[in-house]
C-alpha cells in the first residue's frame, strides 16, 4: 500500500501558546517500501507516525493511503482499516497482562471473530519468531525481547498491508534489538509489507530502504 | 468482548469478589426485608380479609332534626314552640330498607355471599361470673361463604346457628373467662328485658385477641333479645374477587343513604402504615444499592484508568469506542447478574431459616407463627432487576468515560 503525505502540519496547545511540531511535511511511501524515520528528540518523528497510521488527526494537511484518505472513513471503517490493513508496534510491547501470548496475538482476528480460524496460523508465527514454548504463557513470564516479538507476531496476524513501529528496539538489548530488526526486514522482503519505522539507533536505521530525517518538524531533503 | 471481559474479571479476583459481594449483599438485604415486611402484610391483610367482610353496608348516623321531632310529636296542625330545640344523633341507628340491598347484592355475579349482621353489646352471666362482650347476630348460612370462621371452629359446627332457637358460638378464650364450655347454656342480657338463656353449641379460634370477647348468633335471636324484631345494623358482603371492592363501594354508595365502606376503607390506617412501610423499605434498600453501585463505579473507573495502555492497544488493533464501552458494562453486567443471584439464593435461604424463628405473637392474630415470609416472586425480580440495573449503571458510566479514550491521547500522556 502506498502512502502519501501531504504538506502535513501539526500544532499542539500549550498553555495559551502552540507549538507547531509538524511545519508542513510532504512525503510519499511506495508499496512494500522500508523507510526509518530518523531525528532527535523532539524532532515530530513519532507524532509524523501516529499521523502515518491514522492513530492521529494533522491539524491540516493530508494523507492518502492508495490515493483515499482515511480520515474521510467513518468510525467504523477506519476501524476495520486498522484492524485489517495497518498492524502496530510500540516500544513499550502493550501486550494485554490477562491474556496468554497466543490470546495476545490473536486479538485483532477476534475482533471479527476469526480468532479460532486463525489459531494455527498464530502459533506459526510465534513459532517462527522463536516463541514456539511461550504461546501459552502470560507476558509478564516473558522476557522483554520475548514480548516485542510478541506484539510483533500481533501486529502481522492479519497479514497487514503497512507495518507502523514506534522504536520497536529502543527498550531492547542489542541481541533482542538485532532480532527484531532481522524480523522486520524478513517481513518487508517475505511478505513486501511496507514498513515504517521511528527509530533513534542509527544502525538499525541505516537497515531500511530509506531514512527520512525530521529537523525540527521539518524533512531534512538531503535525506529523500 | 464476552471473552475478554471475563478475562480481565478472571486476573483480579479480589476486587471481582469484592464488588460482587457488594452486590450479593445488597440483593440479600432486599430479599430479606422485603420478605419479612410483605410476609407480614400477606398475613395481615388476609387475615382482614379472612375475618371481616370485604364490603360493608352500614346505616348513616342520622340526626334529630327539629323538624322531624315537632311532626312526629306534635303533627302539622300543632304551633310549637321550643325552649330548647331536641338536637343530637338518634340512638336506633339501623338500615332502613335492608332488603333493598339485599335483592341488589344477591343480582350481582361479583358478589359471594350477603349476610344481615346485627350486633350488640351484651353481658354473658355464668353462675357467679359475669362478662360483657359483642354479640354478632349473623345470617349462619350466609356467614360461613364470606368469613373462614368455620375453619376456625375448635368445637361444634358454626352452621348450628341455622334456625334460631338461642344458640351461641363463642371465642374459647371468652368461654374460658366465662367458665363455660359447649353444650352448656349461659344467661344473656342487654339491660332491657330479662336475661334469656342461650345455649352454647360451638366454640372458635381465630387467634385474634377480639376473640376474647365476641360471640355468635343468629340474627333472629339477637333482634329478639333486643327487643327489635326485623332490625339490621349492618349487611356485611363477600366478594369473589375482593381486589373489587373498593371499586364495588364507590359504585354503591352512589345516592345510598346508607354508607358502603370496602375492607381497605374500614381499614384505612392500618393500609396506611404499610405505605409508611414502604418508604422505609425502599429508603434502606436504595442505599444499600447506591453503596454498592458506588462501589462497582470507583473500582471500575481506577480498574479503567489503570488499563488505559490496554485501551490504547484495542483501539489501535481495530477495536472501535463501542467495543470498549462494551468491554467494562459486560464486566459491570457479569457481576451484577452473578451478585445478585447469589444473592437471591442466599437471601431465599436466610428467609427460609427466619421462617422457623417462633414468634409466639398471639395478640398479632399469628398463633403458633415463625416470622412471616413472603416467597412472592417479584420480590426476587425487583432485587434481580435493581442490583443489575445498579450495576449496569455503575459500570457505563465509567466505561463510557474510557470509549473516550483515543489511544494517542493515551500514548501522550503514558509518554508525559
Amino acid at each position: 500500500m502506498k502512502i502519501e503525505a501531504r504538506n502535513i502540519i501539526k500544532t499542539f496547545k500549550s498553555g495559551l501558546s502552540e507549538v507547531q511540531v509538524l511545519k508542513g511535511i510532504d512525503v510519499t511511501i511506495q508499496s512494500g517500501e522500508f523507510i526509518s524515520i530518523v531525528g532527535k528528540s523532539g524532532s515530530g518523528k513519532s507524532t509524523l507516525l501516529y499521523i502515518l497510521s491514522t492513530l492521529d488527526q494533522p491539524t491540516s494537511g493530508q494523507v492518502l493511503f492508495d490515493g483515499t484518505d482515511p480520515f474521510a472513513l467513518n468510525e467504523d471503517d477506519l476501524h476495520m482499516l486498522r484492524n485489517q490493513k495497518i498492524g502496530f508496534v510500540f516500544q513499550f510491547h502493550h501486550l494485554l497482562p490477562e491474556l496468554t501470548a497466543l490470546e495476545n496475538v490473536l486479538l485483532p482476528p477476534r475482533k471479527l471473530n476469526q480468532h479460532l480460524q486463525k489459531q494455527d496460523e498464530a502459533l506459526e508465527l510465534l513459532a517462527s519468531f522463536g516463541l514456539a514454548d511461550k504461546a501459552h504463557r502470560l507476558p509478564r513470564h516473558l522476557s522483554g525481547g520475548e514480548q516485542q516479538r510478541c506484539a510483533l507476531a500481533r501486529a502481522l496476524i492479519m497479514k497487514p498491508a503497512i507495518l507502523f513501529a514506534d522504536e520497536p528496539t529502543g527498550n531492547l538489548d542489542s541481541a533482542n534489538g538485532e532480532l527484531v530488526m532481522e524480523l522486520f526486514e524478513k517481513v518487508n522482503r517475505e511478505q513486501k509489507t511496507t514498513i515504517v519505522m521511528v527509530t533513534h539507533d542509527p544502525d538499525f536505521s541505516k537497515r531500511a530502504d530509506r531514512e527520512v530525517v525530521l529537523v525540527d518538524g521539518v524533512l531534512d531533503t538531503s535525506s529523500l | 468482548m464476552f471473552y475478554l471481559s471475563i478475562r480481565q474479571l478472571m486476573s483480579r479476583k479480589r476486587q471481582t469478589i469484592l464488588i460482587g459481594l457488594g452486590i450479593t449483599l445488597g440483593t440479600v438485604v432486599y430479599i430479606t426485608i422485603a420478605g419479612i415486611q410483605l410476609g407480614f402484610r400477606e398475613y395481615m391483610v388476609k387475615n382482614l380479609l379472612d375475618n371481616q367482610p370485604h364490603m360493608q353496608i352500614d346505616a348513616n348516623e342520622r340526626d334529630i332534626t327539629l323538624d322531624g321531632v315537632t311532626q312526629s310529636m306534635f303533627k302539622d296542625s300543632e304551633k310549637v314552640i321550643w325552649q330548647i330545640p331536641p338536637s343530637g344523633k338518634r340512638e336506633d341507628n339501623f338500615i332502613l330498607y335492608p332488603y333493598y340491598w339485599i335483592e341488589r347484592l344477591n343480582q350481582d355475579p361479583r358478589v359471594n355471599g350477603v349476610s344481615r349482621q346485627f350486633s350488640v353489646s351484651a353481658i354473658a352471666v355464668r353462675g357467679g361470673i359475669q362478662r360483657t362482650f359483642s354479640l354478632q347476630g349473623v345470617d349462619p348460612e350466609q356467614h360461613v361463604r364470606i368469613n373462614t370462621i368455620q375453619n376456625d371452629m375448635v368445637e361444634g359446627d358454626f352452621l348450628a346457628l341455622k334456625g334460631g332457637g338461642n344458640r351461641l358460638v363463642a371465642g374459647t378464650q371468652f368461654l374460658e373467662r366465662l367458665g363455660a364450655k359447649v353444650g352448656e347454656n349461659v344467661m344473656l342480657s342487654i339491660g332491657k328485658g330479662q336475661p334469656v338463656p342461650f345455649k352454647v353449641v360451638g366454640s372458635f379460634d381465630t387467634g385474634n385477641d377480639m376473640d376474647r370477647r365476641r360471640a355468635f348468633s343468629n340474627i333472629q335471636s339477637v333482634q329478639q333479645l333486643n327487643l327489635t324484631p326485623g332490625r339490621i345494623g349492618e349487611i356485611a358482603v363477600g366478594l369473589i374477587d375482593p381486589d373489587n371492592a373498593v371499586e364495588m363501594a364507590a359504585e354503591y354508595s352512589s345516592g345510598a343513604m346508607d354508607e358502603v365502606q370496602s375492607w381497605v376503607d374500614l381499614n384505612q390506617s392500618f393500609l396506611d402504615m404499610f405505605t409508611i412501610q414502604d418508604v422505609i423499605r425502599n429508603f434502606i434498600i436504595g442505599s444499600i444499592l447506591v453503596v454498592s453501585g458506588v462501589g462497582i463505579y470507583n473500582i471500575l473507573t481506577i480498574m479503567i484508568s489503570q488499563k488505559r495502555k490496554e485501551i490504547a492497544i484495542l483501539r489501535s488493533v481495530g477495536y472501535n469506542s463501542h467495543e470498549i464501552v462494551e468491554l467494562f458494562v459486560i464486566q459491570g453486567l457479569i457481576l451484577g447478574v452473578a451478585g445478585s443471584l447469589l444473592g437471591l439464593i442466599i437471601g431465599y435461604g436466610i428467609c427460609l431459616y427466619l421462617e422457623t424463628i417462633k414468634l409466639n405473637m398471639k395478640g398479632m392474630g399469628t398463633r403458633n407463627a415463625g416470622l412471616l415470609i413472603s416467597y412472592d416472586y417479584k420480590i426476587y425480580l425487583q432485587a434481580f432487576s435493581l442490583a443489575f440495573f445498579s450495576a449496569l449503571i455503575a459500570s457505563y458510566l465509567p466505561a463510557r468515560a474510557a470509549g473516550k479514550l483515543t489511544p494517542i491521547d493515551i500514548i501522550r500522556s503514558e509518554e508525559s
